[in-house]
C-alpha cells in the first residue's frame, strides 16, 4: 500500500485513493466543492489544488492519485493563494444572501471563506443576477448561489441513472437547468439539496423554517421502508424540521429517498389521547396507567388459552421481544403473530442500487424471527380460535377496512398500544397510548438483516410512553425480577435468548448496526 | 524564393480534384509506404524529421504516436483536428479546402503507423465548404482504392469520417474535441489519462492538427534528412504556413520554412504596414500567444526562438497593429472572445475571463482606476496555469504581456477618463 507524506505526515492509503481521500482520511483538511464520496472525479472547482514536490504547478488532489513516497503541501503560501483566489472567483457573482439563505451555517462557502478567503470583493461591477427557479417537487434553485460544482448533474446521470438536470449555456452563462417539461417528480431529489456545497438547491419543505445551528440531531432510523436507511432527525422545541441521511457504510448506504425524507410528517397531529382510556358501558373512559396495568395484569392472566398476542413490524425488536417473553413465556398463549403491511409495490432500484423496498414496514424481518410467521389474526379469530387479543401496533398507516373492524368487534376483549386511537374507538377495549419511533428508541432489522439502533429525538407527549417501557413494566408486574430496565437491557436479554443475535449488543452496535446471524 | 509545399497550387482552383492529385503525383508515396514500410519505420522516420505538432503547442508528432500501446484489445483512433478557430488563423482552412487529398494521403499515413482503422476528421461547425469538399475527396479516394477496405490489396483498412463541430472554440482543444466527437458537451477531459491512452471512445487516440498532418507526405517522399534539413535550426523543421493579418499591405497566407524571421514577414514578404504608417504591435501565434512590440520584431519565426523572446509560436498566426490601434480596446476585443469562448467547466476561467472583460471594458470607456492595473494582472495570474485546459491560459497571456508591454496606454486611459484613440 503506498504511503506518502501530506504536511509531514506519514499516511498509507489503499492503492487507487486520491491525495484528496489521503488527507481527509486523516484529518487534514482540503477544501473541495466538486468532489463528492459518491460521485464521480469532476476537477472543475479548482479549489483542492495542493503542492505535490515534483510537479512544477499545483495539483488538484482529487483527481491525483496517492503514490508511494509523494510528498505533498497543503498549506504552502502558493496553496493558499490559489484557494484564496478561487474563493474570490466564486464569490465575486454570488449575492451574499446568507442572512435568508437555509444554507447558512452548514454552508461550505461560508465556512471556506471564512477559513480561507477574504473579507472584502474587489469587484465594483454588478453582479450576475438570475432569478430563482422553481425546478419541481420541493426544490427551489437559487442560480445566484451556485458554484456550478455540477454534484447534482452527476448524481442524477450516476446515482439516479436519468439525467434531470444538465449544465445549460456556456461559459459565465453558465447554469444549471432542467429539460422544458420536465419537474423532479421522482422520489430522490431531496439528495441533491444535501449534496449541493451551497445554498443553491433549496428545500421547500424546510425553506424559512429555523436556523440550522439552531437544531439538534438525534441518530435514527427511517421507519419508511425495509431498507432501513440511517437518517438524522433533526429538531427542537419538541418538533422534528427535517430528516438528513446518515450514511452507513456497513451496508453501503449512501442517500435516502424522499418518501423517507419528508415521512415524519405522518407523525405530526396525530390524534393522541393523553392517557390509556377504556371501554365502560360503550364509553371511552381515561384511565390513569397504574389503573390500566392493574387491570390488565389481573384480566390477562384468566384463561390464556384463547388469548394472543399480535406484534408488528412498526415496533422495534425490544417491542416484540417483550410481547414474546409476557404472552408465550409468562402467560403460555399459543397464539402469536405479526401485523405487517401488505406488500403493494416492487422495489425501486436506482442506477448505482440504492433500493426504495416494496414492503413498507421497517422491521419485518425482526418481528418474523422473534414471532414467527406472518399469520392472519383474523381468521383465527373468525372461527373463534382467538377471543381475546393484545396487540401492539405503531404503522401510521395503519386503515381498518369495515371486515377487519367487523371481525375485531367479535373479540371480548381487545388490548392496543398504538400511536393514535381514531382506528381503534370503535373496537378495542383498552387502549393505551405509546411512543412514536421519534420518541423512543430500539432496533429495526432492515431487510438484508442489518440490525441498526434508533435513538430518540422527542420528548413523548404528556401521558404517552414507549411501547417498550409499557411491556416492560407489564412484565415486570406479572413476573418481578426479569431484572431489565432500559431498552439497552432488553435488547441485551434478547441477544442472550435469540441465536440469530448472539453477537450483538445494545453497545456494539454503534451508529453503523451489525447482521443478525443467518441460521 | 524557397520550394513551396502547400501552396504551390494557390493558383488552381482544380486542385482540390483526385484527378488534379493524383497527376501531380499525389498519393504516390501513400502507395509505396504501404507496400515497403511498417508501422514502426514511419514512426522512427516521422521521429527523425523532427516534426512538431503544427496546431500550437509544438509537441514532436512521432514521440506523441509512440505512446499509443502498441497493443491493444480495443480499437485506436486517429483524429484529424480541424477546429480551426483561433483568432488570426486561417491556414488549416485553405488546407482543407484546396488539399484535401494532400490531407488525407497524411491522415492515412498517420492512421498506418499507429495502426488506426478508423479516422474522424473533426471540422469546425462553421467550415460547411470544407466539410463538404472532405466529404467528396474520401469518396473519391475510396472510389479509387486509395481509403477504405483492404487498400492496395494490403489488406490495410481505412475508414474516414467527417465530423462536423457546432460552433465552439473550445473543442479545438483536443479532450474538448474528443467529449464533442463522442456527442457530448464540449468540456475538455482532465489529464491523466491522456488520449494515447484513453481517448475518443475511451480508445488510445491520437489527435493531429490539418498543418501536421500534410507535413507526413511531405516527409515520408523526401525523406526524414532531406526534410530535417528544411527550418532553421534540428529542433524546428519543416515548412510552415503563416497566417498574416491586421494593418499589413498584402495580408494572408505565406508558406516559408519554419524559422522565419517576422521582420522580413511583415515588411518584405506582406508589403510592411498600412498607409506608410509605424508599427505598434504583434501578436505572432494566433490571439492567445504574449504581444511583441514593435522593437522585438526581429526574431525567428520557430518554436524556441519566439519563446526566448516572451511569446509563442503557436498557430503562426501573425496579427499585425498599426501605431493607431488602441492596446486597451484590442485587449478588450481579446477578452471578449475568452470570456465567451470558455466553457464554463473550471471556475478561475468562467468567472475570471469575465471580469477582465468588464474591467477592460471600464477602462475603454474611461471609468478605469489605477487599481485596476493590478487587479487585472492578479486576476490573470490566478486564472494561468489552475485550469483543465489551456483556454484559461490563453486568455491570461495576452491580458499579463499586454499590460506589461503596453502599460503606459493603460494609465493614459485611466488618466484622462477616456479613450484616446477615439475620436
Amino acid at each position: 500500500m503506498p504511503t506518502l507524506k501530506i504536511d509531514d505526515k506519514e499516511i498509507t492509503v489503499e492503492p487507487g485513493a486520491s491525495v484528496l481521500q489521503a488527507a481527509l482520511a486523516n484529518g487534514i483538511e482540503i477544501p473541495h466543492y466538486c468532489w463528492h464520496p459518491a460521485l464521480s472525479v469532476a476537477g472543475s472547482c479548482r479549489l483542492c489544488l495542493v503542492e505535490i514536490e515534483g510537479s512544477p504547478k499545483l495539483q488538484l488532489s482529487c483527481a491525483t492519485e496517492a503514490r508511494d513516497g509523494m510528498i505533498v503541501r497543503t498549506q504552502t503560501e502558493s496553496v493558499k493563494d490559489a484557494r484564496k483566489s478561487m474563493l474570490e472567483f466564486f464569490l465575486i457573482n454570488h449575492p451574499l444572501d446568507c442572512p435568508i439563505c437555509d444554507k447558512a451555517g452548514e454552508c461550505l462557502l461560508q465556512d471556506y471563506t471564512w477559513k480561507y478567503g477574504t473579507s472584502h470583493s474587489r469587484m465594483v461591477e454588478d453582479k450576475r443576477e438570475r432569478p430563482t427557479k422553481d425546478l419541481g417537487g420541493n426544490i427551489l434553485l437559487y442560480r445566484n448561489r451556485c458554484v456550478l460544482c455540477s454534484r447534482c448533474v452527476r448524481f442524477y446521470q450516476e446515482v439516479v441513472g436519468d439525467p434531470y438536470l444538465f449544465i445549460e449555456h456556456r461559459g459565465y452563462h453558465s447554469d444549471i437547468s432542467i429539460f422544458p417539461g420536465k419537474g423532479l417528480t421522482h422520489k430522490m431529489t431531496g439528495n441533491i439539496v444535501e449534496i449541493c456545497p451551497v445554498g443553491c438547491l433549496i428545500d421547500k419543505d424546510f425553506l424559512f423554517h429555523a436556523r440550522v445551528w439552531n437544531l439538534q440531531r438525534s441518530k435514527s432510523v427511517c421507519p419508511g421502508c425495509s431498507s432501513g436507511c440511517t437518517i438524522y432527525l433533526e429538531h427542537k422545541d419538541r418538533r422534528v424540521f427535517r430528516i438528513r441521511n446518515r450514511e452507513n457504510p456497513a451496508i453501503g448506504q449512501q442517500w435516502i429517498c424522499d418518501d423517507g425524507r419528508y415521512l415524519y410528517h405522518r407523525y405530526e397531529n396525530l390524534n393522541r389521547p393523553e392517557s390509556p382510556w377504556t371501554r365502560q358501558a360503550g364509553e371511552l373512559k381515561p384511565q390513569t396507567w397504574e389503573q390500566a396495568m392493574i387491570y390488565a395484569v389481573e384480566a390477562l392472566q384468566k384463561n390464556p388459552g384463547r388469548l394472543a398476542a399480535i406484534g408488528s413490524a412498526f415496533a422495534s425488536c425490544e417491542e416484540n421481544y417483550l410481547m414474546r417473553k409476557i404472552f408465550r413465556q409468562i402467560l403460555g398463549c399459543e397464539y402469536l403473530s405479526f401485523y405487517a403491511p401488505a406488500i403493494e409495490e416492487a422495489d425501486t432500484v436506482y442506477r448505482s442500487g440504492f433500493t426504495i423496498r416494496g414492503d413498507k414496514s421497517p422491521n419485518r424481518k425482526g418481528a418474523g424471527l422473534l414471532l414467527g410467521d406472518q399469520t392472519d389474526f383474523y381468521q383465527a379469530i373468525e372461527s373463534g380460535r382467538i377471543t381475546r387479543l393484545f396487540l401492539i401496533n405503531g404503522d401510521p398507516l395503519l386503515h381498518l377496512t369495515l371486515e377487519q373492524k367487523r371481525i375485531l368487534a367479535k373479540l371480548q376483549e381487545l388490548w392496543v398500544l398504538d400511536i393514535q386511537s381514531p382506528e381503534w374507538d370503535s373496537v378495542a377495549a383498552h387502549f393505551w397510548p405509546i411512543a412514536c419511533f421519534t420518541e423512543t428508541q430500539g432496533t429495526f432489522v432492515n431487510a438484508v438483516g442489518q440490525v441498526q439502533r434508533f435513538q430518540r429525538a422527542l420528548q413523548p407527549p404528556q401521558g404517552v410512553r414507549p411501547g417498550w417501557e409499557v411491556l416492560l413494566d407489564l412484565l415486570a408486574r406479572l413476573a418481578p425480577g426479569a431484572g431489565m430496565l432500559s431498552a439497552a437491557d432488553v435488547l441485551d436479554a434478547l441477544a442472550m435468548e435469540e441465536p440469530a443475535w448472539r453477537s450483538i449488543s445494545y453497545f456494539k452496535l454503534g451508529d453503523q448496526g451489525l447482521p443478525i446471524e443467518s441460521r | 524564393m524557397s520550394e513551396k509545399y502547400f501552396l504551390k497550387h494557390i493558383d488552381r482552383p482544380e486542385s482540390n480534384t483526385l484527378a488534379f492529385y493524383l497527376q501531380q503525383g499525389g498519393y504516390r508515396t501513400w502507395k509505396r509506404v504501404l507496400q515497403e514500410k511498417s508501422p514502426e519505420q514511419i514512426i522512427e522516420e516521422v521521429k527523425r524529421s523532427g516534426l512538431r505538432g503544427r496546431g500550437g503547442a509544438g509537441f514532436p508528432t512521432g514521440l506523441k504516436w509512440s505512446f499509443v500501446p502498441r497493443q491493444s484489445a480495443s480499437p485506436k483512433y486517429l483524429v484529424c483536428n480541424a477546429d480551426e478557430s483561433e483568432p488570426g488563423t486561417f491556414k488549416d482552412r485553405y488546407l482543407i479546402e484546396r488539399e484535401p487529398h494532400l490531407l488525407l494521403e497524411g491522415m492515412a499515413m498517420a492512421a498506418y503507423a499507429i495502426d488506426s482503422r478508423q479516422a474522424f476528421i473533426y471540422i469546425r461547425g462553421e467550415f460547411a465548404y470544407g466539410a463538404q469538399t472532405l466529404e467528396r475527396a474520401i469518396h473519391e479516394a475510396t472510389e479509387a482504392g486509395l481509403l477504405g477496405k483492404n487498400i492496395q490489396a494490403s489488406g490495410y483498412d481505412l475508414q474516414i469520417t467527417v465530423h462536423r463541430g457546432a460552433g465552439a472554440y473550445i473543442c479545438g482543444e483536443e479532450t474538448g474535441l474528443l467529449e464533442s466527437l463522442e456527442g457530448k458537451r464540449g468540456w475538455p477531459r482532465l489529464k491523466p489519462p491522456f488520449p494515447a491512452t484513453k481517448g475518443a471512445f475511451g480508445c488510445p487516440t491520437v489527435v493531429n492538427n490539418v498543418e501536421t498532418l500534410v507535413n507526413l507526405p511531405v516527409i515520408l517522399s523526401l525523406g526524414a534528412d532531406r526534410y530535417a534539413a528544411i527550418g532553421s535550426n534540428e529542433k524546428n523543421t519543416g515548412p510552415k504556413l503563416y497566417c498574416l493579418s491586421g494593418h499589413v499591405n498584402r495580408p494572408g497566407l505565406y508558406e516559408f520554412p519554419l524559422g522565419k524571421n517576422l521582420q522580413e514577414l511583415i515588411y518584405q514578404e506582406a508589403g510592411g504596414i498600412r498607409k506608410g504608417k509605424k508599427l505598434k504591435a504583434v501578436i505572432p501565434g494566433g490571439s492567445s500567444v504574449p504581444v511583441l512590440r514593435a522593437d522585438e520584431i526581429d526574431v525567428a519565426m520557430d518554436f524556441d526562438a519566439l519563446v526566448s523572446r516572451g511569446s509563442m509560436l503557436g498557430s503562426a498566426g501573425v496579427i499585425v497593429m498599426d501605431e493607431d490601434t488602441c492596446m486597451v480596446k484590442a485587449l478588450l476585443n481579446l477578452a471578449t472572445f475568452y470570456s465567451h469562448e470558455s466553457c464554463g467547466q473550471c471556475t478561475p476561467c468562467r468567472e475570471g475571463t469575465m471580469w477582465m472583460k468588464k474591467i477592460l471594458s471600464r477602462i475603454e470607456h474611461g471609468q478605469g482606476r489605477p487599481e485596476d492595473l493590478p487587479l487585472l494582472e492578479d486576476i490573470a495570474r490566478h486564472i494561468q496555469g489552475r485550469t483543465i485546459c489551456p483556454l484559461g491560459d490563453a486568455a491570461a497571456m495576452p491580458a499579463a504581456s499586454f499590460l506589461k508591454q503596453f502599460r503606459q496606454e493603460f494609465i493614459e486611459h485611466i488618466e484622462q477618463k477616456k479613450c484616446p484613440h477615439s475620436k
